[in-house]
Order: structure tokens, then sequence, then C-alpha cells
């Protein structure tokens, strides 16, 4: 992770991309939820380097737990990638291995076309509700059989038996949050978080300190872009992404 | 002859009074459960949890074959149903780390320590 990479990397506008799809229609409704500043307190700025460098010291954070790097094409699928990248960090963390679940799947549910986009509180319903199906690659090909879909592809049908399989990777423990704070503090807790900006969805993954800055590190569906596949957020990005945004805490063990 | 007499009398009288003789788990592949409860999660346990899965904890229980689970303790399975996982381990007092013999011997259950590397030491005392 070299500074100056991470600098190149930082506060990107994805609006200003047109080589790459989005698709973030918004966030949603926040009286459907449970709010994480009423579950949580903050924790305290004055903690945040120390929790930063605790971090550093074991190694990384949940980063390191991103199964890959996804690529919507040129889909507007960004929501269904960020829901799904996150309920894979938190199935890596709690079960191992390094699942991949199926973007367009859940993007399915929530879009009605191609590139109609969707808002993230809608993919926070499905995968609460519907749940995940696992991504058409060998290895889960060998365990649930064709009842796998690939990562893009609107128009591919479901296969058979796909909403109990679904089931078995579903999130069942979750907070929306709307500040700045939370937000990080959902981070230095080790929840992954769920956001939309610039028309664009993406999964932050822990929050960073570079050049005595805070930075936040997320993981984008563009495949090969950014620092490979990561980008990172400066305090007033974040704080732009931060009015509407969930963290999965907990999922089936089906 | 008379020295093993010694010996034997002199063991018995340790055992009897229940010291010096702390029982040792036969080494071999252990499943390790921590039970935690996900809407108390610190920055200290997800430290820990991620080095479990992605550290240099990671490697040593890889290397030895063990496995590893971070439940809820309110998990559910597919069916909506309380996880079968966490069946022979109720009732549960989150956080909590428990070192099972495969299949269902627990050697240990204690409450979680704070670091990974505690967790490593635990499961090694129990012959993992």
């Amino acid at each position: 992770m070299v500074a100056s990479n991470i600098d190149r990397w930082t506060d990107i506008d994805f609006s200003k991309d047109d080589r790459f799809a989005r698709g973030c229609n918004g966030s949603g409704n926040l009286a459907l939820f449970g709010s994480y500043e009423d579950r949580y307190d903050p924790i305290p700025q004055s903690e945040w380097m120390r929790l930063y460098e605790a971090e550093q010291a074991a190694g990384g954070g949940n980063d390191r737990l991103i199964s890959r790097v996804k690529n919507q094409r040129n889909e507007g699928s960004c929501v269904g990638n960020a829901a799904t990248a996150a309920v894979e960090v938190l199935n890596n963390r709690m079960f191992g291995g390094k699942l991949c679940l199926s973007a367009i799947y859940t993007y399915q549910d929530i879009g009605s076309s191609p590139n109609s986009g969707a808002n993230v509180s809608d993919a926070l319903e499905t995968i609460s509700t519907v749940g995940c199906l696992p991504e058409d690659t060998p290895e889960n090909r060998a365990i649930f059989g064709d009842v796998v879909m690939p990562p893009t592809g609107y128009y591919t049908k479901r296969p058979k038996g796909h909403e109990a399989v679904a089931k078995k990777f579903r999130v069942t423990e979750w907070l929306v949050g709307r500040t700045y704070e939370g937000l990080i503090s959902a981070l230095f807790r080790g929840h992954p978080v769920v956001v939309g900006r610039d028309g664009h969805s993406i999964c932050y993954l822990r929050a960073m300190f570079v050049n005595g800055s805070i930075r936040v590190k997320y993981v984008n569906s563009w495949g090969d872009w950014g620092d490979e596949g990561f980008g990172y957020d400066s305090i007033n990005t974040i704080k732009r992404a931060s009015g509407w945004w969930f963290c999965p805490q907990s999922m089936v063990t089906g | 002859m008379p020295r093993l007499i010694l010996i034997v009398a002199l063991g018995w009288l340790v055992l009897s009074q229940g010291k010096g003789c702390d029982s040792v788990a036969v080494p071999g592949v252990r499943q390790v459960v921590i039970v935690h409860e996900a809407q108390e999660q610190t920055p200290e346990f997800s430290r820990m949890a991620v080095a479990l899965r992605v550290g240099k904890p990671a490697e040593y229980l890889k290397s030895k074959g063990h496995t590893l689970l971070i439940l809820d303790d309110d998990a559910i399975a597919a069916d909506g149903k309380p996880s079968p996982l966490l069946d022979p381990f109720r009732p549960l007092n989150p956080p909590e780390l428990i070192v099972v013999k495969p299949p269902a011997s627990v050697l240990y259950r204690g409450k979680l320590p704070d670091t990974a590397d505690e967790v490593i030491a635990e499961v090694q005392r129990h012959g993992g």
C-alpha cells in the first residue's frame, strides 16, 4: 500500500468517469430500520488513531477478508455489487473461506432493467429477506450444483431452487446509520459499510490514517481499477457518503 | 523394587491431594468455536477475528488442520430456526471460547481472551 498510490485514488468522483457504469439511485428511509447511532455510542475521535495503529500492528482489517474485486461491467448493478461484497466479508469472517456471491442475483431483485440502478436500502431489504445466491464458480458448483448465477447479466434466468439456496446466505442483523462519526465507529468495530455517493455504491472496509488525516478504504466493483480494485475517501467525501449507510452484522449459518 | 514402590507411593500421594496432575489432551485436530454477540462487537474483537482468519494465528490454525467458527449467539439457520451449530454448546454465555475435539468433546470452555494470540495459546494448551 504505497502512499502515493493512495493519494492517486482518493476522493474519486465516480460521476466524472464515463468509462464505468454506476447505478445508485439513492439511499432510503431511515425510519424503516434500526439506527446505528441509537444503538451505539460513537467511538471518540481521540481514540481513532490508537485503534488504527492497533489494527495496523495486527496486519490490517476487513480489506483482508475480501473474496475478490467484483466487476459490474456495463450494467448499473453497483448496489448489488457493494451489498454482496459486504455480505462476503461478513461470511468470510464468521465462517472462513472466500465466499463469492452473485451480484446480479441481488440486483435483479432491486433494479428494473440492466441500467435502471437501484436504492441502497432496497439492497438491504433483499439481502436480509431473500438472501444472496452463490456466484457461478467451480467451488460453488461443487456444493450447490446448478443453483448458482454469474456476476453479471441482468436477464439471466434464475435457476430452479434458488430461493432455498439464497436463504442460506441471508443477513440477520444489521444497522442503518446517518452520521460520519457513526460510520467511522462502525468501521473500527469491524463492520463493512455499504454507502452510495456520486450515483455509485461502494463497500467501505476500514478506516485508516494517511499523513495524519482520516481516510476510508473501500472496494469498488469496476474490476481492474484504482489501487488494485480499491479506492480511498478522505473526510469531506466520507461525510458526503455518510448521510445514509448500512452495515450487516450477522448472517445465517445455513 | 523399593524405588518403584517409593515412586508409586509418591505419585499416589500427589494425586490424592489433587495437585500436580493437570489433564493433558492428546494432541490432534481441534474445532475452535467463538461465540459472541454481534451487537456488542468491539474494535478489539474485530482485530482478533481478522487475525484468526488471515493473520499469523490463522496460518497456525490451518497448518494444524484446525477449524474455526465465529458465531453469533443468536445465529439462525437458513430455515429461520436457531442454528444447530450452537446446539451442543447451549446454554451460551458470550463472549466465550470453546475448544472441541471432534466430533463433540468439549476440552475447554471459558471467557473469550482479548487477542488472537491468547486464543491460540488456549488451543495449544488443549492439544491443538
